[in-house]
């Protein structure tokens, strides 16, 4: 149980120990979860103890190609993250690939992207990314931990430890948000100063949503979780599929749309507070939102494993509104579990664990999914819902 | 080469002291003064606007490709907040000065909601990537009749 309760306030986007790898290697027990072809445009994904051993970590298979070869590599426990932008993968977990750099000016480009969990430094390379039957040709991803680019500039975190590679324990992240490009910073050199070298790429050139870069049903994404109870489960699988209206199976018909703004946010009414800043995150493993003056309730637990989280000394039941189209509210009941007792329990999906964040931030993370469907919406792209960003979601 | 001469150590640690001191990275900002903003503006490459209110002056730096960064600044010149939203997270080790040890170590307990609040330091960060956003603030540094609020 320590182990677990350990692990466990190292969220998903850092995880704890370890890195990339081989998922081929792995030899504990349900470590491997591997993606099932559900349909052209499905695959299957799954919560469980993955490599990572991480409570609310959602893990999908992605297959990394040579671009237009059959030279290919499936790499198993790759973090599912509508939180960011793009494919970053371990050097290690695609070893067997010799992937072309991505270029600028006839140099390597480089990427130092923003965590809240870390940086995240390497070079850009170009791959076909393949899931079900859909292909994203020759796009660039991010390689993390590359051992040719180990030695990490200042503007980058420097030697202080600060790198999302050092705490992954997944062997990479999908990066499916509303957004086609990351909107990070690039760089053609290794920079010595915060501004050496760096370079401005233009959307197609930057590390992108591999979903916006499908052929077909590249408008959007819709996850989908099974109800996980009280007490959590110790596996769920579900569903990831491509494209909203494009496929039978892909319809947004009576789903709750909510539109955000440009930068992926919406408004959520909780407790007679309004959080302006709100979003829908998979990459989240917890409910995240200010406990105000619920703080004499919603207590942080007092272990030093499980920081940040509520540990109400009794299961709370809420009920907040969130803001679809035309300002219209939805109500979205949840609950508020000891983070600290459930976590002890051993099992990694919890549909009622949720922590402390700061501002008008409210962080939809995992729980939101289960019981649900949601709708990604990529930016500037239209489905009967209407046009990117926005989310949705059934019940 | 056999060291005959105990001059080439000193020598090394000397260069090792000066380099301690100029690190690669002004100190500033949060706790720092006016100068450190200037500073920091060309370590940013920003350009930079100001937003004068009764009690203190807001700096606002605008960061390529997509950062916004506001300096609280006292009219004693004192920078008593920090707040920032972005498509990217600014440079922590400028923008935090002396803080930034605070903000590793509350990275390092629990990453996914950078989050400390105690009587000499607020911090949240939070937002995905594309949409960053977060303040820090020096609670006993704030002048008086202005409200945490004001620092978003």
């Amino acid at each position: 149980m320590r182990f677990f309760a350990t692990s466990f306030l190292l969220l998903v986007l850092t995880a704890c120990g370890g890195g990339g790898g081989d998922s081929s290697s792995s030899s504990s027990q349900n470590a491997n979860l591997p993606s099932i072809y559900l349909s052209p445009n499905s695959v299957s994904v799954n919560v469980g103890s993955g490599s990572a051993e991480n409570q609310n970590t959602l893990y999908v298979s992605v297959t990394i190609c040579q671009p237009n070869t059959t030279i290919c590599k499936t790499v198993d426990n790759i973090l599912l993250d509508t939180g960011s932008t793009g494919l970053r993968v371990f050097a290690s977990a695609v070893s067997s690939l010799q992937l072309n750099a991505a270029t600028f000016n006839s140099a390597p480009i480089i990427e130092c992207a923003s965590f809240l969990s870390g940086f995240a430094w390497g070079p850009v390379k170009l791959a076909d990314v393949k899931m079900s039957a859909e292909v994203a040709s020759s796009i660039p991803i991010q390689i993390l931990d590359d051992p040719g680019y180990s030695s990490i500039p200042s503007v980058c975190g420097g030697s202080q430890g600060t790198q999302i590679a050092g705490s992954l324990k997944t062997n990479g992240i999908l990066g499916i948000s509303l957004f086609v490009n990351d909107s990070q910073n690039y760089y053609n050199c290794v920079p010595t100063t915060l501004n050496n070298c760096r370079i401005s790429l233009s959307s197609s050139l930057q590390v992108q949503n591999p979903v916006s870069a499908f052929k077909v049903d590249n408008n959007g994404v819709i996850v989908k979780l099974p109800t996980v109870g009280a007490s959590g489960a110790s596996l769920v699988t579900g569903s990831l599929t491509f494209g909203i209206d494009t496929q039978s199976n892909n319809s947004s018909s009576g789903s709750n749309v909510i539109p955000t703004d440009s930068t992926g946010n919406f408004t959520t009414y909780f407790n007679n507070t309004t959080y302006t800043s709100s979003f829908i995150d998979s990459g989240s493993n917890g409910l995240f939102f200010p406990s105000g003056n619920l703080s004499s309730v919603l207590v942080p637990c007092s272990s030093s494993t499980v920081v940040g989280f509520y540990c109400p000394s009794v299961t709370q039941s809420y009920t907040a509104a969130l803001t679809l189209k035309n300002n219209v509210k939805a109500n979205v009941s949840f609950s508020v579990a000891n983070a600290q007792t459930l976590v002890a329990s051993g099992n990694y999906a919890f549909s009622n664990i949720a922590g402390q964040i700061g501002g008008n931030l409210f962080d939809w993370g995992l729980p939101f999914f289960y019981g649900r469907s949601v709708f990604i919406g990529i930016t500037g792209r239209s489905s009967s819902a209407g046009t990117g960003p926005y989310y949705a979601y059934t019940n | 080469m056999p060291n005959k001469n105990p001059m080439p150590k000193f020598v090394g640690n000397f260069f090792c002291i000066l380099l301690l001191s100029f690190p690669i990275f002004a100190k500033a900002e949060l706790g720092g003064n006016l100068a450190s903003i200037t500073q920091e503006q060309k370590t940013f490459g920003s350009t930079l606007t100001t937003s004068p209110q009764s009690t203190y002056t807001i700096y606002i730096q605008n960061i390529s490709p997509d950062l916004v960064i506001k300096e609280y600044v006292s009219n004693s010149g004192n920078i008593f907040g920090v707040a920032w939203k972005g498509s990217t997270l600014p440079n922590f080790q400028v923008l935090l000065g002396n803080y930034y040890s605070n903000y590793l170590s509350a990275q390092q307990k629990n990453p996914r909601l950078v989050f400390l609040r105690d009587d000499n330091l607020d911090l949240e960060s939070g937002g995905m990537m594309g949409g960053y956003i977060g303040r820090a603030y020096l609670p006993k540094q704030i002048p008086a009749g202005v409200s945490p609020t004001a620092i978003q």
